[in-house]
This record gives structure tokens, C-alpha cells and sequence, in this order.
């Protein structure tokens, strides 16, 4: 296959995302700039200047209504319904001069701007769309802290402060919501996942990483979630009972992870900082993305083409296409091939011995 | 379009026949008779994608150079295999340079009888042909022995075009087969169009399907004919 090369940033890509349909990619840089690009084509649709490094981005996916107007009678009335919902309306992105600004994605007006005291990591919309949650730095004698704000798309002033959670005394790289909105799972810098319950006020630690988890991975259905670490492993956890199911070893720092919504494919990607480079023995293999298989832990293959650490993994909902950002501020877009899909079609995960019993028994 | 899949034998439409009468390059009259089927295909589409194809630029940008950092990278190949080796490991197992075996080049034991094959092929090295691009004169990489031209692009002629048509019409016409790299519609000197265009694709297999499906398509109030494009012979 042949990848489509977006050239836009020049400097280090922080953030790639797909919207709900996958149609569109957001791209989010450290030059001050969050692109917006047709998944198809590569064609690029607009830039949102945001005026400083932007760390981290979300896209509105679907707003939930209100049941009681729930009840869809004609094809008007399902248009109404999806204009409703808010899909794919409003982007928002979290920046490093502490600012958090909410932009309508058609246009790319600015709406509304939020500010902070210390740089805004991390940024992400509930399920749901209702509540955004926002991972502030440690920096400058703050507290690491994710706030939780209410969003509430009708109205003018769109963001209400909700809550904040307890600091972890570390600095928080990732924040994300768990299933039904549960749980928040923080990814921190001493290689500790903590997962805080917001019902029963409790936090449950994971304490398998040694060095820096750079992020936190969800399967299709949030039934499993991928921590990447600084420490060359992948892990996968069960959500529910937080077991750790696999571990995925790559030998370099793991800064991006992402889980096929469509095949047993887990995509990891990574490599050397940029800093560490003079002191290790580098070359470019390193920075291959590599596809592992989810239940049996093997390697399976590579993608060639960053020259820098992979910063950032998006799959599309529907599986079929994934993009990667890079240290070098080259974003490259994959469309699989129809090979793709064929392999392991065939394969037979049953085990053989079975079938030879149950012959035996009907003899 | 591929024929959709019909069932039953009486869900195929009716036979149509169209009768044309031309003049041929004679001047005889000769009749054309097409027979065609109608089918009706169901193509399932997302109308809330289709709308925000429609989005107009902003920001810094434009139609113009919306396209302009966008291109197609080398071909990769994503070779997914059960228990596959990581270059690493293969890079740690000791390999001769010489005999490819599995021991360090200086305790190769073939290395006496390697030694005397090179002593004798170093002779006929020192005569080589002039074209290899060892002599004086200089030879353009193209025209040395062992040239391999890189891997070309499938480009498809479009002719019989309406001069009508502008790239983004052919670029989103062609779209559904695949990837489309470069549209060019030449023009004469006045700027009208010549009628027809070339279309560049990355992959023969989306070429190839392009021609299937746009060979014969009526555009405009013309029908197109795609073929490959005939490359240019080289001086």
C-alpha cells in the first residue's frame, strides 16, 4: 500500500485523532496549529491557529438528548435528531501557554476559551459528550490535577466547572474516561495507572510499569485497555477486574498504542526521545510502527516511514484506515490494502485435539 | 460498476437495445445496435459525511494550495506473518561475510579457496566496459548497464473529454477507485481545454479499475474512453 504523506506541521506532532464517521482527521502540532484534513483524499479542509503548542484535542462525537424526545418519526425528524446530537460540531483543545479553548469544527471560529494557571496536558470529551475532563501540569509549584468540567452545547457559555480529583503528586500524562463513565484512568510519569472511581470516591492503583506511562489505550468497547510505557512494554488489562491479560515487550520506549476496532491487532509505536538519541545506539527501524497480535502476544509485522518517535496512533472507527504522527511533524495516513483484511481469515483458533475427541466419542 | 449480485433469474432487467445510425469515414451509413441491461445498484452512504464534503476552507486555507502538503509516500509493504523475527534478532546472529554460514569471517574455512577465486577474477575486473560508467567519458545513470527505471506511476489518458470539465470534477470522479495523485487537463494556447486528460493513480489495481468502470461512462453529453497512457518514446 501506499501511505498519503501530510506535510503541514513542522514541528513535533502531538495529536492525531478521527472524528466519529472517520472522515476527518484532526491533527494537533507543536507549531501552534491544529489542522484539519479529509481521511480519503489528504485533502486539507482548515487550520484552527490556536497561538501556542497544542497538547491535546477531542472532537464532539454524539451529545445525548433527552429520552422523552427520543421518538424518531420521519426522515425530517431523524435530521433534526442528528443536528441534535452534535456530532463532529465542536472541537476542543488543551495548550501549553493554560489555555483551553472550545472551536466550532465547520468554520473554525473560536467559541469559547478557558483559562488555567499551568499548561493543559491532556483534554477528552466524556462518553457521551456532556462532561470534558482536563489534566493540568505540575509545574510551578502547582499540583498535577484533572478537572472535570460540565458542557453543555446549548448554551452560550458552553463550559461549567464540576469537580476536581485528588492529586496523585506526580505529573499526569493521560486522563480517560472508563466505561459508563465511571472511573477516570490517569496515566502518570512514576509508571503508575490510577483509576479513580467517581461514585465511591476510591483510587485503585497499577503498579506493573517501571518507567512512565506515555498512554492509555481503549478497545473497541472499553471491555479492555493498553497502557504504553516508557519502559518498552505494551500491557493489555481486563477493565473490569483490572488483570493484566498480555504484555507486549518492544525493546523501546512505547509512546503510542492503539487496538484495531476491526482485526486482533494492536499497533504500538515509539522509539528514542530525540534528547537520549547522542547517548544510544540508534537507526531508523526503531521508529517502525509495530503490529502485534492481541491474543497471542507475537509480533506480526512493521510500517517504515518516521525518521523521529511516533507520538501519536488513530485507528478509524470502521478499522480500515490509521494514521501516525511523528517527532519529525510528518503525519502519515494509511489506507489498508485488500490483503489486510484477508490474512488470518482462515485461521482456526479452535484447538484440534477437540475435534479428534469428539470422533472418537461418536465411533 | 461490478453487476450486483441477483438472485433469482427473473430480477434480471430487460434487455434494451439502442440503434444508431452514423456516417463512418467512407461516408457509408452504418448502424450501431448496443444491447444493456439496467440495474439498479443500492450504495449505502452516510448523509452527515457527504454534507461535510461539501465544507468550504478556512483558516489559512484554500482551494488552492489545500492539496499542497499533501503527497503519496513510497510504496510500503505491511507483511503481517505469525511468529515473525524482529530485525534485531536476525542482526545478532554471527553471519560470514564471505561463505553467508553461521561463524565470523576470519575462521571461515572456505577463506584459502576464496582468496584464489578473487586473485583470479581481478584481471577481468580492471577491463570493464565503458558503459558501467568506470571510463572517462560520462554516462547518464539511464543508459549504463544494470539501469532499473524506478517503479512507475499508472497514468490513464482520458479522452473525448468535455471542455467543460475541470480537474476537481475529474479528481472527484475518479476518486472512488482509489487515491488520485495528479489530474492534468493540457490547454492550447488561448486556454481552452483539448479535450482530453491525463489522470495518475498509485496503484495499478485502482487503475485498472478505473478503466473497468469509467470506460464508456457518459459525462457531460460525452462519453469518456480511459485507456493507459502511452508513454512517451525516449530519445
Amino acid at each position: 500500500m501506499r501511505p498519503l504523506h501530510l506535510r503541514l506541521h513542522e514541528r513535533p506532532i502531538t495529536h492525531v485523532q478521527f472524528n466519529r464517521e472517520g472522515d476527518l482527521l484532526f491533527v494537533a502540532g507543536k507549531d501552534k496549529l491544529v489542522s484539519l484534513w479529509y481521511t480519503s483524499t489528504g485533502e486539507r479542509v482548515g487550520t484552527y491557529p490556536h497561538g501556542a503548542v497544542v497538547y491535546s484535542l477531542d472532537v464532539c462525537r454524539k451529545i445525548d438528548i433527552d429520552r422523552d424526545t427520543d421518538t424518531v418519526i420521519d426522515s425530517t425528524e431523524t435530521d433534526r435528531q442528528q443536528e441534535r446530537t452534535k456530532n463532529t460540531k465542536y472541537l476542543i483543545t488543551a495548550s501549553a501557554d493554560s489555555k483551553v479553548k472550545v472551536w466550532e469544527v465547520k468554520s473554525g471560529r473560536e467559541m469559547e476559551t478557558l483559562s488555567f494557571e499551568v499548561p493543559a496536558r491532556w483534554i477528552e470529551f466524556a462518553q457521551g459528550g456532556r462532561q470534558i475532563l482536563v489534566v493540568t501540569d505540575q509545574i510551578m509549584g502547582a499540583q498535577a490535577a484533572i478537572h472535570v468540567y460540565n458542557f453543555d452545547p446549548e448554551s452560550v457559555k458552553k463550559l461549567s466547572y464540576a469537580y476536581t480529583l485528588p492529586s496523585p503528586n506526580c505529573k499526569i500524562t493521560q486522563a480517560s474516561w472508563g466505561p459508563l463513565n465511571k472511573q477516570i484512568f490517569a496515566a502518570c510519569e512514576d509508571g503508575v495507572v490510577r483509576i479513580y472511581d467517581i461514585e465511591k470516591e476510591t483510587v485503585k492503583n497499577i503498579t506493573d510499569n517501571t518507567k512512565m506511562v506515555t498512554k492509555i489505550a481503549w478497545m473497541k468497547h472499553r471491555l479492555m485497555f493498553l497502557t504504553c510505557s516508557k519502559d518498552g512494554t505494551a500491557r493489555l488489562y481486563d477493565t473490569k477486574t483490572l488483570q493484566p491479560l498480555k504484555t507486549f515487550d518492544t525493546g523501546r520506549p512505547v509512546n503510542a498504542g492503539a487496538i484495531s476496532p476491526l482485526k486482533p491487532h494492536v499497533v504500538l509505536g515509539g522509539g528514542q526521545s530525540a534528547d537520549s538519541v547522542t547517548t544510544t545506539l540508534v537507526d531508523s527501524t526503531q521508529f517502525k510502527v509495530k503490529f502485534f497480535h492481541i491474543a497471542f502476544g507475537d509480533e506480526m509485522g512493521g510500517l517504515l516511514g518516521h525518521i523521529g518517535p511516533v507520538h501519536s496512533i488513530a485507528f478509524t472507527p470502521d478499522g480500515k484506515t490509521f494514521a501516525t504522527g511523528g517527532e519529525e511533524g510528518l503525519v502519515i495516513l494509511n489506507h489498508f490494502d485488500p490483503s489486510y483484511f484477508e490474512f488470518d481469515q482462515d485461521l482456526v483458533y479452535d484447538q484440534p485435539e477437540e475435534e479428534e475427541a469428539s470422533t472418537t466419542t461418536s465411533a | 460498476m461490478a453487476t450486483p449480485a441477483i438472485s433469482k433469474w427473473s430480477d434480471v432487467p430487460q434487455e434494451k437495445v439502442q440503434e444508431v445510425i452514423v456516417k463512418n469515414e467512407k461516408g457509408e451509413d452504418v448502424k450501431i445496435i448496443t444491447t444493456y441491461r439496467e440495474y439498479q445498484v443500492l450504495v449505502m452512504k452516510n448523509k452527515k459525511v457527504d454534507e461535510r464534503k461539501k465544507w468550504g476552507k478556512f483558516g489559512e486555507t484554500n482551494e488552492a494550495n489545500c492539496l499542497s502538503n499533501t503527497s503519496s509516500g513510497e510504496e510500503v509493504f505491511l507483511t503481517l506473518s505469525r511468529n515473525s523475527v524482529s530485525e534485531e534478532e536476525k542482526k545478532d546472529v554471527i553471519q560470514c561475510r564471505n561463505c553467508k554460514r553461521n561463524h565470523f569471517t576470519s575462521k571461515c574455512p572456505y577463506k584459502d579457496a576464496l582468496e584464489l577465486s578473487q586473485k583470479l577474477n581481478k584481471p577481468e575486473k580492471e577491463d570493464r566496459p565503458d558503459n558501467l560508467g568506470g571510463g572517462n567519458r560520462y554516462v547518464a545513470p539511464s543508459q549504463r548497464v544494470g539501469y532499473q527505471a524506478a517503479a512507475e506511476v499508472p497514468s490513464l489518458i482520458v479522452n473525448n473529454l468535455s471542455s467543460n470539465a475541470t480537474e476537481k470534477d475529474l479528481r472527484d470522479l475518479f476518486l472512488r477507485f482509489g487515491y488520485v495523485g495528479k489530474v492534468t487537463i493540457p490547454k492550447l494556447n488561448d486556454g481552452t481545454p483539448r479535450g482530453f486528460a491525463y489522470v495518475t493513480y498509485n496503484e495499478l489495481r485502482c487503475a485498472e479499475e478505473a478503466i473497468k468502470g469509467l470506460n464508456g461512462h457518459r459525462y457531460d453529453y460525452l462519453v469518456l474512453s480511459v485507456d493507459f497512457a502511452k508513454k512517451k518514446p525516449m530519445n
